[in-house]
């Protein structure tokens, strides 16, 4: 295996010069002020550093004179993404970066990868929220229980399976009776909510306003959508557990 | 090297930012020197005043608490908290980063050495030592010796309170068995017996001899166990030194 044309085990010191990594549950010195860490993992990297451009992108200006342990989740979150980038690494490794971050916050840290990307890193972002990788990523694999079970970009992902579906609301239709139509993969039913994943779309929705109008029931909201990353994991758990 | 100054500049100010740790470490003996004084200074047996025994065995002592504290209570919460695996993933090379502790920590046990010196000057007219050669040379192997050794015991707790737990265990048990506070003559001859299998021992008896009585070249025997034992832990610690407890 090799990384950036690197051997990790023989020439690991080479590739940490040129790679980042900001782990997901590490800190640094608790009494270690913002600007002294950054002022440390500088010296360890030869040449100049982009540390006064992150202060002013990550806005740290604030806090250069505060201890790690006293600022908030996100700060610090902030300041390892900053030890993790200063050296402008070509390939950069975050571990559950919004994890613990507020809404906004979370928004905001999408922000600074999306800037580090487009000023020519690669990033990897391992992370739980499929909405994450949906918004953030250009390439996303999905890995379930140790194997690569999907890898392209989150638009052909939801293309390529039958993410699409229809919803509806409805009291009195009847959750077996959508099963027994051909196309349809799976349909979830949460009170009087509808989604039923199909091949055809078209055609289902035809068969069930056929039944409908038949039996003579009500449906409101009628609608085609289409799933998010996080049905198709979901999908990709069902598949499993059926073999 | 640079860097290895550099943190070992930061490890120092960090130090003092924990008011704990500064007071254990600098404060702590010198009460403890006083409160002995006022008990023992007016009646000890032998040739020597309270302070030219009590205050050598303090500054080792001290070597005691600065390694199992300071270097190896401390570097096993930096393991337990992932600050050695985020070095991992930098170009900083391991040695630097044990060379700039091991600096932190020389730089610390100087300053606690010369306090309680100080301290014993002014309140006991305490003469500084005998053979001020050997004494430094003395403390050196001392260190030499418990670094590298503290190192390696701190490295097999799983985490900082274990790490601690152990630490005070070692400091307890060289402290009362070791003749730093209790002379081991009061002791009964199986507790002497165990004193001599304590390192500290040997460094107690190093630096009192020293300081009162004569040249380092008078103890090779004390010299040569310390040196034995620096050996044995420089390769235990280097042989079982992990960066993480994954």
């Amino acid at each position: 295996m090799e990384v950036l044309g690197l051997n990790p085990e023989k020439q690991l010191r080479e590739l940490n010069r040129r790679i980042g990594v900001q782990f997901q549950a590490t800190s640094i010195q608790k009494k270690m002020k913002v600007k002294e860490a950054l002022d440390l993992f500088s010296s360890f990297y030869k040449g100049k550093t982009q540390k006064d451009q992150l202060i002013d992108m990550l806005g740290l200006g604030e806090k250069l004179n505060v201890h790690f342990e006293d600022l908030s989740g996100g700060w610090k979150q902030r300041v390892t993404l900053a030890l993790a980038t200063l050296h402008q690494p070509e390939l950069l490794f975050l571990d559950e970066p919004s994890m613990g971050l507020d809404p906004h916050a979370r928004r905001e840290m999408w922000g600074m990868i999306r800037t580090l990307r487009d000023n020519g890193s690669t990033i990897v972002v391992t992370t739980h929220y499929m909405e994450e990788a949906e918004k953030l990523c250009d390439r996303v694999a999905m890995i379930y229980s140790g194997e690569l079970k999907a890898l392209n970009n989150p638009d052909a992902l939801l293309d390529d399976v039958a993410t699409h579906y229809i919803g509806f609301e409805s009291e009195r239709m009847s959750y077996e009776y959508l099963l027994t139509l051909s196309d349809v993969v799976r349909v979830e039913k949460d009170e009087a909510d509808f989604k039923v994943f199909s091949e055809d779309l078209q055609h289902t929705a035809y068969q069930i306003f056929t039944y409908c109008h038949e039996e003579n029931i009500e449906l409101k909201n009628f609608k085609f959508d289409r799933g998010s990353l996080d049905d198709l994991f979901v999908q990709y758990l069902e598949k499993e557990k059926t073999g | 090297m640079n860097t290895v100054v550099k943190l070992a500049n930061l490890e120092t100010k960090m130090f003092f930012r924990d008011r704990l740790s500064v007071f254990w470490t600098f404060l702590f003996p010198v009460v403890m020197i006083w409160l002995f004084g006022s008990m023992f200074s007016g009646d000890m047996a032998g040739p020597f005043t309270f302070a030219e025994v009590f205050i050598p065995s303090w500054i080792g002592v001290n070597i005691v608490t600065t390694s199992f504290f300071t270097l190896g209570t401390v570097l096993a919460g930096y393991r337990e908290t992932g600050v050695l695996r985020r070095y991992q993933s930098t170009p900083l090379q391991p040695w630097k980063i044990l060379a700039a502790h091991t600096m932190q920590g020389t730089v610390i046990f100087i300053i606690s050495a010369l306090l309680l010196m100080i301290f014993g000057m002014v309140m006991y007219d305490l003469q500084p030592p005998m053979y001020i050669g050997s004494t430094l040379l003395a403390l050196f192997i001392s260190i030499l010796a418990f670094f590298p050794f503290a190192l390696f015991v701190t490295s097999l707790a799983k985490n900082t309170q274990s790490a601690a737990a152990i630490s005070s265990l070692f400091l307890n048990l060289m402290l009362f068995l070791s003749g730093a506070t209790f002379p081991l003559e009061m002791m009964p001859t199986i507790l002497q017996y165990v004193a001599k299998v304590l390192p500290l021992y040997y460094v107690i008896q190093l630096l009192r001899g020293t300081w009162n009585e004569a040249p380092i070249s008078e103890f090779g025997f004390e010299v040569g166990i310390l040196l034995a034992i620096a050996v044995v832990s420089i390769v235990l610690a280097s042989r079982y030194f992990k960066w993480s407890d994954k």
